[in-house]
């Protein structure tokens, strides 16, 4: 099994070094330098900090639902080490908001389970912000999308906004088209 | 001894009085309407409920069952509240809270008489908070069902079907009843006959069949209108289209005349395609309820113009004076409808579609017509039953509970090949819980290849095997070469985009084209999809997340494939929905920002993603291309647009008075280019579904079918 062709995943590029010979180096530096080259680039993706970009909207609501479920907002993410820190705003709640929590799934879209709070400022519109040590399982649910953060209400108590954290992309706007490949959070694996 | 038995029957007494009183006190507390109530609920239903979900409240296309195990799955464990606040709030789908309270309680009413419940003294009101499975148990009462499968009553508002105009019975209790019958004989001179040559090639500035050619391109050679000056297209005419039902069609035009057609009377009318004068109108009936299915398509052949009503009975109209030629029924079941229709070379082949009665036997199938005459030649059922090829697909399930695999959408044809290429809907019950077995369900979600002449299989290909969360795979199979490689292309709800063998069936590609989370993994060297194992687990009333949502990442509005660019072009959707344990609970879709809908671009030889733009509105039309680089695209938010098909960047908008629903055309007259665009509401799940998440941000009338056509300046001419 491998995972879905993932051009639209933003990651830091490695470049090609393969074409060593246009350098002009001896074959000995040229092993030196490629190996430190190499190593540093190894180690960039482990030292850079990833980012994630989370859109909050309304959960999932009904025609009679639907008026006291609005508002939205945004959040970034940023994962350094082990740490994720999380900062976003909202507005526009029909209720005072709550709580804050961020949420593990089975992937974006679907709903789970809470995994930690997070801090939560304001009233129908505010702040929610965090600082988390993820373990290793969450670390791995963070990169494949599994995680979200829900804000609750006083009118909506069991989650009003909810976003997942996606991987830092592009959004195409209208009349400004974006030229593929695009960005939308893979899920199905394919399998030969 | 005696005395233990006396003590037993003691207990024994005094429990059954217990337990009979407990009883009768849950019965007097859960009969929660009148018989008052229900009667007038049933009427109420027919008249603005049973167009959707069937006279016999068993569901169909897009609309939920009302009545049965499937109902009872997904309302059994919500109260009388929920469901009357749930209809009150959506329906109906173009007007909801239109209806008085009594009135939605009524209906209310009628719903829990048909799901088993018993009647009694005190009335159902609005704030009635009764746990539904705790009165009623799904077995609609015999007496109701044959009430509830009678004919209903043709008209809206009650009126009878009659008008006092030619072709109509007299009925002096209707005096407002409109005329029927052919109320302006046509005498168009100069038709030329439509011949199987011109289907294989149709003439630059027609547009004579659904998608414009037998492959399903939705593409026009017409250059006049360009990149360059599409800045410049005004509106030349427009012409108002009869409000009520749905509105979906695809106006056809030949030799300077188009042809268009109205679902709530079926009325077709034939206009002058320059300046939008009627040239000839057949009021064909019936009116109103009967009329929820949309009607997409028409056809041309010789002077005939083919049109199917919303009675299922298929028309064919002279195309130059609009007098019947023939007509023939398509299928006796109330409910039944024709999903779409086609030409090819001289064989009219018609998919029927909402044949949802359970225990009638009734089943969908696709129809071979002699074009000429009416008569019927083939039909190829596409549910597959017990003892035929794929029956055991099915498990165990009784031929008459197995139903779905609606034909709901036309299909395309290759000459050379001489085979029809058709898509299929979902199994019904809609989800695997609800039909029992776990089975593929043939040919349910499948592509079938058929030999036009016959309607023998040549093959198949099962695009979602065992599908149970309503996303059909029914849509346009667009047929495209690449070189010596036949290929048939076509997307579903669930957005995947497949590319198979159109010889041989076989499964060449497949590509997401929207965020889905439905599909864990899919087989590449088969193409067979697979489930998230909580789908697969669902129990009845539970409600699992579903991106796409049932409105589908795509739907009936078409593609268009640019050949000059090998480019498909798509229209998509974007929204989710947790389905199954009642009402279907929306939300955006995850990595969309909260943009519904979306245009694509893709090259299908590569399969490679080339451009794509999204915005809040969806989009509510197909999309055409033409030879002048030029795609045509509407939406939810009443705007028609033309953008460039190679960047997507728009070239030209104009605002229309509702939303632009149905297949944009392009066609020329006198050597002027013009397009077309549909406008209404009602339109099925695509339009139903966003509104939920559009109310009260986008406004737009609820009025307001018709066509708007536009062309260039004279002095760009």
């Amino acid at each position: 099994m491998k995972t879905l062709t993932t051009w639209n995943v933003v990651r830091p590029k490695i470049r090609s070094v393969s074409d060593s010979s246009a350098w002009g180096w001896g074959p000995m530096r040229i092993k030196i330098k490629a190996t430190v080259l190499l190593t540093v680039l190894f180690l960039m993706p482990l030292a850079a900090a990833e980012k994630y970009q989370v859109y909050l909207s309304p959960m999932p609501f009904t025609d009679a639902t639907q008026p006291i479920m609005t508002g939205k907002g945004s959040a970034s993410a940023t994962l350094e080490g082990d740490t994720l820190s999380i900062s976003g705003s909202f507005a526009g709640l029909s209720g005072p908001a709550t709580k804050a929590r961020l949420s593990l799934s089975r992937g974006p879209g679907i709903p789970g389970t809470p995994v930690v709070d997070l801090t939560l400022v304001g009233d129908v519109a505010g702040k929610v912000t965090g600082q988390i040590k993820l373990d290793p399982s969450q670390l791995a649910a963070l990169r494949s999308r599994k995680l979200y953060i829900q804000i609750d209400s006083d009118k909506a108590p069991t989650g009003h906004l909810w976003g997942w954290l996606l991987e830092e992309h592009e959004i195409a706007g209208q009349d400004v088209p974006l030229k593929g490949p695009w960005f939308w959070p893979p899920f199905a694996v394919k399998t030969k | 001894m005696r005395t233990r038995y006396r003590i037993a029957l003691a207990i024994l007494a005094i429990a059954g009085t217990v337990f009979g009183w407990s009883a009768a006190t849950r019965a007097q507390q859960v009969a929660a309407f009148t018989d008052q109530q229900a009667t007038a609920g049933q009427s109420a239903y027919t008249q603005s409920c049973g167009g959707c979900h069937g006279r016999t409240l068993s569901g169909g296309g897009e609309a939920p069952a009302l009545a049965g195990s499937t109902f009872m799955g997904s309302w059994g464990t919500h109260s009388t509240q929920e469901l009357f606040t749930r209809i009150r709030t959506s329906m109906p789908p173009e007007n909801p809270n239109s209806l008085s309270v009594d009135t939605y309680t009524a209906i209310v009413a009628f719903i829990l008489k048909a799901n088993g419940a018993q009647a009694a003294s005190s009335a159902l009101t609005p704030e009635t908070n009764v746990a539904i499975a705790s009165i009623a148990n799904g077995q609609m009462p015999a007496g109701l069902m044959a009430a509830a499968g009678a004919p209903a009553a043709q008209g809206r508002g009650g009126r009878g079907r009659g008008g006092r105009g030619r072709g109509g019975d007299d009925d002096s209790t209707a005096p407002t009843a409109p005329r029927m019958g052919l109320t302006l004989p046509g005498s168009i001179k100069s038709y030329t006959p439509i011949t199987e040559e011109m289907l294989a090639h149709p003439p630059d500035g027609d547009w004579l069949m659904h998608y414009r050619t037998y492959a399903g391109w939705n593409n026009s050679p017409l250059t006049q209108i360009t990149t360059k000056n599409a800045v410049g297209l005004q509106l030349k005419w427009a012409w108002p289209l009869e409000d009520g039902m749905r509105q979906q069609i695809t106006p056809i035009v030949h030799d300077g005349v188009m042809f268009v057609s109205t679902n709530m009377s079926n009325t077709v009318q034939a206009l002058d395609a320059r300046t939008g004068d009627l040239l000839w109108e057949h009021r064909l009936g019936p009116i109103g309820t009967a009329g929820q299915n949309a009607t997409r398509t028409m056809a041309l052949y010789g002077n005939l113009l083919f049109y199917p009503a919303t009675d299922a009975t298929l028309y064919a109209l002279d195309a130059r004076t609009g007098s019947i030629a023939w007509k023939n029924k398509m299928s006796e079941f109330p409910d039944d409808k024709i999903g779409g229709i086609m030409m090819a070379k001289d064989k009219l082949l018609v998919g029927v579609t909402r044949c949802n009665e359970l225990d009638a036997r009734n089943h969908c199938f696709i129809a071979g017509l002699e074009a000429s005459t009416g008569k019927l030649l083939w039909k190829f059922y596409t549910v597959a039953r017990k003892g035929m090829p794929g029956g055991d697909t099915w498990g165990d399930l009784p031929d008459d509970k197995r139903s779905g695999a609606d034909a709901w959408i036309a299909g395309t044809y290759d000459p050379q090949l001489n085979l029809a290429f058709w898509g299929t809907g979902q199994a019904k019950g809609s989800s695997r819980d609800q039909r029992g077995p776990n089975g593929d369900a043939l040919y349910s979600n499948t592509t079938l290849a058929l030999d036009p002449d016959t309607g023998k299989l040549k093959w198949y290909f099962q695009n979602a095997p065992g599908e149970t969360l309503d996303l059909d795979e029914v849509f346009e199979r667009t047929l495209i070469d690449h070189g010596s490689q036949k290929t048939l292309m076509t997307v579903g709800k669930s957005g995947l985009m497949w590319k198979l063998d159109r010889v041989s069936g076989k499964f060449l590609d497949v590509k997401e084209t929207v965020f889905q989370n439905v599909w864990a993994s899919i087989d590449m060297k088969t193409g067979r999809t697979t489930y998230r194992d909580d789908i697969l687990e669902k129990k009845p009333g539970e409600a699992v997340a579903s991106c796409p949502s049932p409105s589908g990442g795509h739907n009936w509005q078409a593609t268009s494939y640019d050949p000059a660019n090998d480019l498909l072009l798509l229209p998509l959707s974007q929204n989710c929905a947790m389905y199954g344990g009642g009402p279907q609970l929306f939300y955006e879709m995850p990595g969309t920002d909260g943009n519904l809908g979306r245009l694509s671009a893709y090259e299908t030889n590569t399969m490679r993603p080339v451009w794509s733009f999204q915005q809040r509105a969806p989009f509510l039309t197909g999309v055409i291309s033409t030879a002048g680089g030029v795609g045509f695209v509407g939406d939810f938010d009443r705007t028609f647009r033309a953008f460039d098909v190679k960047t997507g960047k728009t070239l030209w908008e104009t605002r229309l008075p509702t939303t632009a629903q149905g297949y944009p055309v392009t066609f020329s007259v006198g050597g002027d280019q013009f397009v077309a665009v549909p406008t209404g509401y009602n339109g099925g799940s695509p339009e139903q579904k966003p509104t939920t998440m559009l109310r009260g941000e986008i406004q737009r009338p609820t009025i307001g079918h018709g066509v708007y056509v536009f062309g260039l300046p004279k002095t760009v001419n």
